[in-house]
């Protein structure tokens, strides 16, 4: 299966609330609300838009596992 | 809400486990049809892969569709079938986790190097899911029980219908065989071993005999979901004529058994582990109830149908 950055190249570079945004517009298409008729074209970048969705969710920072990043301690925080 | 008492004329393996399990379990859920309110997310994530891996392979082998773009239709399939659906409680069998599933399944056993393919039509079409209902002949009106026979459906008087569906009918090394997926949260190192007496898969090689095909045993595929990892098993079963004829003088019994508890107006109590196994009965209020009907409008009507990918797919009008 092709990777987003190579069928969908803008797909990769979306923040999280703009793929969630994307993925609304491409469900859209689907005729009378059943994707299993959606077009093969639609059905690879939602498919894209999830994978991209989960690697940036999971990634440090995102969503659901953001963690505090400790800064190291600078001279004059410690004077 | 109305509640009526149906004795459904299938009966499958579901069926008659719960009914040797818990007599009065099997008359809540399966003549009352009473099921808990909010669907089973295990059921609706097997029946969803289900489909979707059913899609994948009309897509590969009838439509000769890429891999890619196979993979791609049956996740739209997959969109489909799940649907809105949301799971009440925290479980790893998501969405994204049953396509991720699907996914692995596909890399693990591709239909080009698979060893189980489907079985080829005399027409050439392949065979996919497969779907059974058989009567259980002889049979005899309870009052008339001959030695040897089943007995007719107190109500309709017809055989009852032994049913099922199995995920595919498919060839492997010259054999016909059944094939079927189990989704789970994890395959343990006996898991293999769990399916050695399977009513079940007994009950399916039973089947694809009566149907005039010479078949010994099956595959059954694990698929094991869990938050962040997919295990995936395989096991060929084989049972015997010894084990299949004991499989089927059982069932007979078992009838019989749920004809006169029908008849008597009473189903027996387990009292024992059913009441507190997988979790708990979803009828623990009512059995501890004076009034057991009083509960009733706590749960909704679903009738089961074993031909079904999910058998309670079916809500029943209230």
């Amino acid at each position: 299966m092709p990777e987003a950055r190579e069928s969908f190249p803008e797909i990769e570079n979306m923040d999280i609330g703009s793929l969630h945004e994307r993925r609304e517009i491409v469900r859209s298409r689907a005729p009378d609300g059943d994707f299993s008729r959606l077009d093969d074209e639609s059905l690879a970048e939602l498919l894209c838009i999830g994978r991209v969705l989960r690697r940036k969710s999971s990634a440090p920072g995102g969503p659901g596992k953001a963690r505090k990043v400790k800064t190291p301690a600078t001279l004059e925080d410690l004077a | 809400m109305t509640f009526e008492a149906i004795l459904p004329q299938y009966i499958d393996s579901t069926m008659i486990s719960c009914f040797r399990q818990c007599p009065r379990r099997f008359y809540y859920e399966f003549i009352l049809g009473l099921r808990p309110a909010a669907l089973s997310v295990d059921l609706h994530a097997g029946a969803c892969f289900a489909s979707t891996l059913e899609r994948f392979y009309k897509e590969s082998y009838t439509n000769s569709a890429t891999l890619d773009v196979a993979k791609t239709r049956a996740f739209g399939t997959l969109l489909q079938e799940w649907g809105d659906f949301q799971p009440l409680k925290e479980t790893p069998k998501t969405k994204d986790r049953v396509w991720e599933a699907v996914e692995e399944y596909i890399k693990q056993w591709s239909p080009q190097t698979d060893s189980v393919q489907p079985f080829r039509n005399s027409d050439g079409g392949y065979s996919y899911e497969y779907t059974f209902a058989i009567p259980l002949e002889p049979a005899f009106p309870t009052d008339e029980m001959s030695e040897g026979a089943f007995p007719l459906h107190p109500v309709t008087k017809q055989p009852f219908l032994y049913s099922g569906r199995f995920d595919m009918l498919a060839r492997r090394y010259g054999k016909t065989v059944w094939k079927d997926e189990k989704t789970t949260k994890s395959i343990g190192q006996d898991w293999a071993e769990q399916w050695d007496l399977r009513s079940q898969f007994i009950g399916y090689t039973w089947a694809l005999q009566q149907s005039g095909i010479a078949c010994e045993g099956g595959v059954v595929r694990g698929v094991g979901i869990l938050k962040t990892k997919i295990s995936l098993a395989e096991a060929y079963k084989v049972y015997s004529d010894v084990l299949i004829a004991r499989w089927y003088e059982q069932l007979r019994r078992d009838l019989w058994r749920i004809v006169r508890m029908w008849e008597e107006g009473y189903w027996d109590y387990n009292l024992a582990d059913a009441c507190t196994s997988y979790g708990g009965c979803a009828f623990r209020l009512p059995c501890s109830s004076a009034e057991p009907s009083r509960w009733f409008n706590n749960y909704t009507i679903r009738r089961w149908n074993p031909t079904l990918k999910n058998p309670i797919a079916e809500a029943v009008a209230a």
